[in-house]
């Protein structure tokens, strides 16, 4: 239980870091993410699952650095001040709703159902507060990374874990594609606009 | 089992046409007879039932697959083969990626829904919305909004079907969905939510549907068929078998997916009804025949559940066949403007014909095949009781204004002119254009009039897949 709350705690650091920074930063803190979880695979005694984790759990974040590269960040929807507001909001309400439906869960697995409960909301956080094509994909990432720790709690095998990652390296990939591509036709990643393309 | 190979034909010829794919006329007739070489042997194996080595046998039963779903396999197929034919004399230059993509994504989907295992199926789920995005995007311009619009939105979805994959492998501690056991009724409603909120996305329903509209309107017509006819039922006899294979499906879950159900048949009833463009049109009038699927799901009975099933079959043809007969119209005209149509029927009437066979049989005018699964669904929701019987006498007026739609395009479309009564020219429309119309068209008839041996087929169905 203290494995998990020590990492958990620095997973819901790094996830409300891709609230705050700016795309490339936030590339960082999801690898930081990735590679922490990697770790705690690896403490768990999952030797392949953290290997898996470690050599295509780095790709998501180096893709998005690129794209990142190739593009411009539109401006954000919400201030600096708004977002932290958000982010301790959003970990409040997350941790009233995982006490509220504790009950309902194995008493030994309290860790872990609080930081799978913020990990949601700050994922959800992300989504829904951000303009940025890239920002949407890394709110899409931390609740993959939801996956594969469910994976790693439960009964995991290799190669359920092996289709999640390279699936999501597939899915960044091709969002990372069409963020280029747009950025070229429409010279914004902006998804609030390039939802709107039809006027 | 045998039969189960015949769904990897598709994928094998995907493959070939990626070589050829500098040929793009090639690469369009190979296509069209490797998916005509699986129809036939499917249909083939179907009738003789040809006996396989217990090798095979073991194989497919290790790669998560079971002949028990080919009944919902087998038009993805035949679809398939439609869809690819029409694409020959539709998509002039289809470049790289444009056959082998749509291979793989019928493979993909007519494989998904005989999957048992959830590995598997997560793998032939992603493969067909990655495929699909770059599909979308085919066509560059504003198929980029809608291409971002999908892939963003279904890749949202994805993660909750993902999660929910995750908690079911988890907590039944097994892969294979035949071998559930029972888990805390309060897992079930994580599970059920989030299965509802990711394959809830891909089918469309409201208040995840916005990605519909812009991608049907956006991705070539043929793309666009084979996603609503074909993806969109396969995503809801997916969602019916791992939301019953946790048993008890909790009657919460069920009326939360009634209620959801109806207002999706609402808004897209009310929105088809309002379009001006055809394919607008007709991707509203998809997300309203998910509302009444998700609506035979919402009263799951045994009856319910089979006519459902034969409601997804049925719309895989009847919404097939509109969305070609759109096709018809637009490669004919060039037009898509419902008001800049009119008076086709003396110029096309194989395909006013087909047009108005499609739209009185999704709406479920007797004795088409549309009628006698709409009623089985509304018999069914009478017979649960409950609110059921009210929530069903919503759900016939909420298709109203749908049938009113309907007729009002095709009034627009083929009959009425504008002011100087002269119906736009029309070019030539070519055989693999014609010919899938009009089998579509027989077949909607036909499964109307002698629907015993499907309703036979889809009652042993429902019954095995509430573990009966």
């Amino acid at each position: 239980m203290e494995t998990v709350l020590a990492f958990g705690i620095f997973w819901v650091i790094f996830a409300s870091l891709i609230v705050f920074l700016r795309d490339k930063w936030a590339a960082l803190a999801l690898l930081a993410l990735n590679v922490t979880i990697a770790a705690f695979i690896l403490v768990e005694n999952d030797l392949v699952g953290a290997g898996l984790k470690a050599a295509i759990g780095v790709l998501p974040p180096v893709i998005i650095l690129l794209t990142a590269a190739r593009t411009r960040e539109p401006t954000p929807r919400f201030s600096v001040a708004t977002l932290t507001v958000g982010t301790f909001l959003t970990i409040a309400l997350s941790c009233l709703a995982a006490f509220l439906v504790q009950s309902q869960f194995p008493v030994e697995r309290t860790a872990e159902t609080y930081v799978l409960f913020v990990l949601f909301g700050v994922a959800f956080l992300v989504i829904s507060s951000q303009r940025s094509v890239l920002k949407l994909l890394l709110g899409i990432l931390i609740l993959e990374n939801i996956g594969t720790l469910l994976l790693a709690w439960g009964t995991g095998t290799a190669l359920f874990a092996l289709f999640t990652e390279i699936f999501v390296v597939l899915i960044t990939l091709t969002i990372a594609i069409i963020a280029v591509i747009d950025f070229a036709e429409y010279d914004t990643i902006d998804s609030s606009k390039l939802i709107k393309l039809r006027g | 089992m045998y039969i189960i190979y015949t769904l990897i034909i598709p994928l094998v010829v995907a493959v070939i046409c990626a070589f050829l794919s500098r040929n793009s006329k090639m690469c369009a007739y190979v296509a069209g007879v490797g998916m005509t070489i699986s129809a036939v042997l499917f249909t083939a194996d179907w009738y003789i039932s040809t006996s396989a080595t217990t090798y095979l046998d073991s194989a497919a039963a290790a790669a998560g697959l079971s002949s028990s779903w080919l009944i919902v396999a087998y038009p993805v197929i035949i679809i398939g083969t439609f869809i690819t034919w029409f694409s020959l004399a539709y998509i002039k230059n289809a470049g790289r990626i444009y056959y082998p993509l749509l291979l793989v994504i019928i493979g993909a989907t007519a494989t998904a829904v005989i999957s048992t295992n959830l590995v598997t199926l997560y793998a032939l789920l992603e493969i067909g919305t990655l495929s699909t995005a770059i599909l979308v995007m085919y066509r560059r311009g504003r198929a980029f909004e809608a291409a971002t619009k999908f892939i963003i939105l279904n890749s949202i979805g994805s993660s909750f079907t993902l999660i929910a994959l995750i908690l079911m492998f988890v907590s039944y501690g097994t892969s294979d969905i035949a071998s559930f056991g029972s888990i805390p009724s309060n897992t079930i409603l994580l599970i059920s939510l989030f299965l509802l909120i990711g394959l809830g996305t891909k089918i469309g329903i409201v208040p995840m549907h916005s990605w519909v509209p812009d991608t049907y309107g956006e991705s070539p017509i043929p793309v666009s068929a084979f996603l609503a006819g074909t993806v969109k039922g396969a995503s809801a006899f997916i969602l019916i078998r791992l939301l019953f294979a946790m048993h008890p499906a909790l009657d919460v879950v069920l009326l939360f997916i009634s209620v959801t159900a109806l207002l999706t048949v609402g808004v897209g009833a009310i929105m088809a009804y309002t379009q001006k463009d055809l394919k607008r049109f007709l991707a509203y009038s998809s997300i309203e025949q998910a509302g009444i699927i998700l609506f035979a799901i919402g009263i799951g009975s045994s009856a319910a559940l089979a006519g459902g099933i034969f409601q997804i079959v049925n719309n895989m043809v009847m919404k097939t066949l509109l969305f070609l007969c759109v096709g018809a119209i637009v490669v004919a005209t060039k037009k898509r403007d419902i008001d800049s149509l009119g008076g086709l029927v003396t110029k096309m009437p194989i395909v006013a014909a087909g047009f108005l066979i499609g739209a009185l049989a999704l709406s479920g005018i007797p004795p088409l095949s549309g009628f006698v699964s709409e009623y089985m669904i509304l018999q069914a929701g009478f017979q649960k009781g409950g609110y059921y019987p009210a929530l069903s006498v919503v759900l016939l007026v909420l298709t109203l204004p749908m049938f009113a739609a309907y007729i009002k395009v095709f009034q627009r479309a083929f009959f009425a002119t504008d002011g100087s009564g002269e119906a736009p020219d029309v070019s030539y429309l070519s055989i693999y254009i014609i010919i899938p119309i009009i089998i579509l068209s027989v077949l909607c008839v036909l499964m109307g009039i002698f629907p015993t041996a499907i309703i036979e087929q889809v009652n042993n169905l429902s019954i095995a897949i509430l573990g009966g």
